[in-house]
């Protein structure tokens, strides 16, 4: 029997401060910009289907530890999607929807100083960057 | 005059060497146009440090820039309304992450 969890869209909840703060790292127009902008409108009116949503990694390789929430790769359409958004899941009047927490790349270029999506993740759940 | 932001960029250069705070994730820069002193965030547009940071002037006249991550998780929570899932829901409803490590 499939799972009827699977077959569902979950609710998003985007927070203003915090999407506007993550795409102004991004020129208006750019790739980032736009897939930012682009899944906003597609999951503020339709949401996110589950099988979209990947588990974050307890403990990731960077040192990020952000068990308990989510991310959808972004392009959705890309062969290899740059970009991630990252969610938390919550209850809602009894109903399982989804919190935004943060939009960015999932990998920084060698020698860029920029946060990924996971750092600033991170900070937000924690208070503080990864490993400090 | 060079815009505020390339000013920046110089002073940021000048504290990357070995041991900066830099390298930590802070920017220590030195008090730059008057222009800044009169904001509490900043928005770079420069590739490498695009974004917005927190401004604060230290007593000794440097500025130290930190990015401005926003909001913590907490007051987005608050703002939604909603509980976070125990770990037993969580799990239930996702599973396990993939092996990959990502983050």
């Amino acid at each position: 029997m499939a799972d009827r969890r699977a077959d569902r869209r979950l609710r998003v909840r985007f927070d203003d401060e915090a999407f506007a703060l993550d795409v102004a790292r991004y020129r208006p127009g750019t790739p980032a910009r736009v897939a930012a902008e682009r899944a906003r409108e597609a999951f503020a009116s339709e949401g996110v289907h589950r099988t979209q949503l990947e588990p974050c990694a307890a403990e990731g390789r960077d040192g990020t530890q952000l068990a308990g929430r989510v991310k959808v790769y972004l392009p959705p359409e890309a062969v290899e999607p740059p970009f991630r958004m990252l969610f938390s899941p919550v209850i809602v009047a009894g109903g399982l929807e989804l919190a935004y927490l943060a939009f960015g790349v999932g990998h920084q270029p060698k020698g860029s100083r920029a946060r990924t999506v996971y750092e600033i993740a991170h900070r937000r759940v924690h208070g503080r960057w990864p490993g400090t | 005059m060079p815009k505020p932001h390339r000013l920046l960029d110089h002073y940021v250069r000048k504290a990357e060497r070995p041991g900066s705070r830099a390298r930590a994730g802070v920017v220590l820069v030195r008090r730059t146009p008057a222009t800044i002193q009169a904001v509490r965030t900043i928005t770079l547009d420069d590739p490498e440090f695009a974004g917005t940071y927190a401004v604060e002037c230290l007593p000794d006249g440097r500025l130290l820039l930190e990015p401005d991550t926003g909001p913590s998780e907490e007051t987005i929570l608050q703002r939604v309304g909603g509980r976070a899932l125990t770990s037993e829901e969580f799990a239930e409803e996702f599973g396990d992450p993939p092996a990959h490590g990502e983050g």
